[in-house]
């Protein structure tokens, strides 16, 4: 018999399902653990619908924060932020074989000389487990996209001086925006849009950051710019320009560097 | 000389990035300054890259020379005193509102201000000066700042400039004194290195106060590079490679950049290169640098009197693993980082993470897949449990014939037929390694 929890599709929500996957004695080989209902139900498996529970959520954070340290707890937030289906799955298997299985390797810190406390802190090397292995892949996928839109996400500057950005990332990597903007930007009011999930990041002097759900972007927003950004969009693309080395083009270069997906917002290239 | 005096801010701006453009140092890394709360930026240690311009380089920092007017006449340079060219000149609070506008939308990490020579060095380095004194004190940026000290001003100003900027740059232009005569005629090689010197060791000492007094001023913090063109004198890699390192060494530059030499101006001097830059050269250049850096290899290592220049088909170190096969196979569960990185198909990255999942238990080639080795290249010099991946010879023209893989990623086509390859002894084709 196969038990398939499925988590809401939170972090918390996550967290929640692994404390129950693991309270329920099971078996950790029979479960496993969803974010979405499955299109086809299977024989023999028994679906459990998991209920937000901060409680337990909590619970489960401190552990992997006093045991696994703080380097392999970024990585799992990264993680269960991720697109991926199997996210949750990998989460818990990762869990289970580190606490029922195969604890920490040694004490000694990372090879790079990192040691971010918790004794499994080098769990994350033990690459030879599948399940690590995929966490781990998962939460470089999700770190990178988050990354490059740290690098290309562009602000257009509105009437009332608000910073304005949209984005359309695969992966709900807003809050990971936040700490690298607020600090550097601490004196602006900014605000970043994630199309797809129509929820917005926004700061506000002196106040820090805020989540918002269920946001609409008014269709011709365009129009709420102020007049300096046309002109600034025309310095930066001629600038754009007038820097490549017109014996080196390349293109096929610039394309490997920044794939066309990720240019819908970067003024610098016409992608009509 | 035509000089535009009533001339927009856009049409300096196309004027000056387009004479700027041949620095090729653009890289935002080496400080980390957080916010103090009071104005606009930081600086991430990592470096941030906002776009990719048209030759694949990455635009990372607002590109600029502040004038493009130049009392020099170094003959390769667009900006040459004798060339007829329109020039312009900004005002520094032209620089900064250009600076903060490009700040504030995501464009930038910051400002690389360069210039050509207006009137004498002294005058050119007050208003390098006052651009990045009114930048850093009236509008409280806090980002990065890459500024070029120009050899000739005295060591005053560029005393207090360094103070202000996070890295400070003096080009050595060309790799040798002779060349320098030659193609720079107003420029010494002693000229150049004595700001080096100089913001060398403004540089250490202020480390130490730094490490005293959490909040003594900081100079240069993210250190000092130069640059030199390749290709346009007759030096040979060795002759590079030589330079290079003791430039690491005895000025403690953080980079060294090759810039691969772009024909401007006609002149008797320059040499004609009807293949243009020599973009494969630069790129080879490169990658010694990344293994002198990172990898632990020593320049003569690589390169030696008898073979004074890297081999065009083959990346560095597959060139010197195959001339050393004596130091393999290699045990992956037991040969230590620094070993691990000698072998080819085995990056940083992956050296760190066979070190790691090997506390777990022995690794095997599947294993080193799924880590990232590329055990195409790999797997004629590695064991796994005293094991090789296939029946594999230990012998450099059977491992070359075998790992002839002719979708190297180079910047251009090494322009070079698989007929002529028997013309290099131990060439193939390797993948770049830089990204393994
Ligand atoms: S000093 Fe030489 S290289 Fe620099 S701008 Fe003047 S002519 Fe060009």
């Amino acid at each position: 018999m196969k038990y398939v929890y499925i988590c809401p599709d939170t972090m918390a929500g996550i967290f929640t399902g692994v404390y129950d996957a693991w309270a329920s004695k099971v078996g950790h080989e029979n479960v496993e653990l969803r974010v979405k209902e499955p299109d086809d139900l299977e024989f023999f498996c028994e679906y459990i619908t998991v209920k937000e529970d901060m409680d337990k959520a909590e619970k489960v954070r401190r552990s992997i924060q006093r045991k696994l340290g703080e380097g392999v707890y970024h990585s799992i937030c990264y993680a269960a932020c991720a697109y991926f289906p199997d996210r949750a799955q990998a989460i818990y298997h990762t869990l289970v074989d580190f606490f029922a299985k195969e604890g920490a390797a040694s004490k000694r810190p990372l090879a790079s000389g990192w040691h971010p406390g918790g004794t499994g802190s080098n769990y994350f090397e033990n690459l030879r487990n599948p399940h690590v292995k995929r966490l781990q892949e998962i939460y470089r996928r999700v770190s990178m996209e988050s990354y490059r839109y740290i690098e290309i996400l562009r602000f257009k500057e509105l009437e009332n001086k608000v910073l304005f950005a949209v984005i359309e990332p695969e992966h709900n990597i807003l809050q990971f925006l936040a700490p690298h903007f607020a600090e550097r930007f601490p004196l602006e009011r900014w605000l970043i849009y994630d199309k797809g999930r129509k929820r917005a990041l926004g700061h506000e002097p002196g106040k820090g950051c805020a989540l918002l759900d269920g946001a609409d972007l008014p269709e011709h927003y365009q129009e709420y710019c102020a007049d300096s950004q046309a002109d600034y969009e025309r310095l930066w693309k001629d600038f754009c320009n007038h820097i490549a080395i017109k014996e080196r083009v390349s293109w096929a270069r610039q394309r490997q560097m920044i794939p066309i997906k990720y240019r819908k917002y970067m003024e610098e290239f016409d992608t009509k | 000389m035509i000089i535009q005096e009533q001339m927009s801010v856009g049409e300096k701006l196309n004027i000056l990035s387009d004479a700027a453009k041949y620095d090729v140092a653009c890289t935002s890394s080496g400080s980390s300054r957080k916010n103090d709360g009071k104005g606009m930026g930081n600086c991430e240690p990592a470096g941030i890259c906002h776009s990719f311009a048209a030759d694949g380089r990455c635009i990372s920092l607002l590109k600029i020379l502040f004038t493009n007017e130049c009392i020099y006449d170094c003959k390769y340079c667009i900006n040459r005193s004798s060339n007829d060219v329109v020039r312009t000149s900004f005002t520094p609070d032209e620089i900064c509102e250009l600076t903060m506008g490009f700040y504030r939308r995501n464009y930038i990490e910051g400002l690389f201000l360069s210039s050509g020579v207006l009137h004498n060095p002294g005058y050119t380095m007050e208003l390098l000066y006052e651009t990045v004194y009114k930048l850093r004190n009236v509008h409280h940026f806090q980002g990065y700042i890459h500024l070029k000290a120009i050899p000739g001003a005295n060591e005053e100003i560029i005393q207090r400039a360094g103070y202000l900027v996070d890295r400070m740059s003096v080009n050595l232009e060309l790799p040798t004194a002779d060349g320098l005569k030659k193609l720079a005629p107003n420029k010494t090689r002693k000229n150049i290195l004595r700001p080096m010197r100089q913001i060398q060791l403004a540089a250490k000492e202020s480390k130490q106060e730094v490490a005293l007094y959490h909040h003594a001023p900081a100079f240069v913090p993210a250190g000092q590079s130069t640059q030199m063109i390749i290709g346009a004198t007759g030096e040979s890699d060795y002759e590079l490679v030589h330079v290079a390192e003791s430039l690491y060494r005895q000025f403690e530059l953080k980079r060294v950049f090759y810039s691969a030499y772009v024909h401007v101006n006609e002149d008797s001097s320059l040499p004609a290169l009807p293949g243009g830059p020599p973009l494969l050269r630069e790129h080879r250049l490169y990658q010694a640098d990344w293994l002198m850096r990172f990898y632990g290899f020593r320049g003569e290592e690589l390169l030696s009197e008898n073979q004074p220049n890297f081999n065009v088909m083959l990346d560095p170190k597959c060139d010197w693993a195959l001339r050393h096969l004596e130091r393999f196979p290699v045990e992956i569960n037991r040969a230590d980082y620094y070993t691990l990185l000698r072998v080819p198909g085995i990056g940083t990255t992956s050296a760190w993470r066979i070190v790691g999942a090997r506390k777990y238990g022995s690794l095997d080639f599947e294993h080193l897949k799924k880590i990232g080795v590329v055990l195409k290249r790999a797997l004629y010099f590695i064991t796994c449990n005293g094991r090789t991946m296939y029946p594999i010879r230990l012998d450099a023209d059977y491992i070359v014939r075998n790992m002839m893989n002719p979708r190297e990623k180079l910047p251009v086509e090494p322009g070079i037929t698989y007929e002529q390859l028997s013309l290099f002894d131990t060439s193939t084709v390797g993948k770049k390694e830089m990204v393994v």
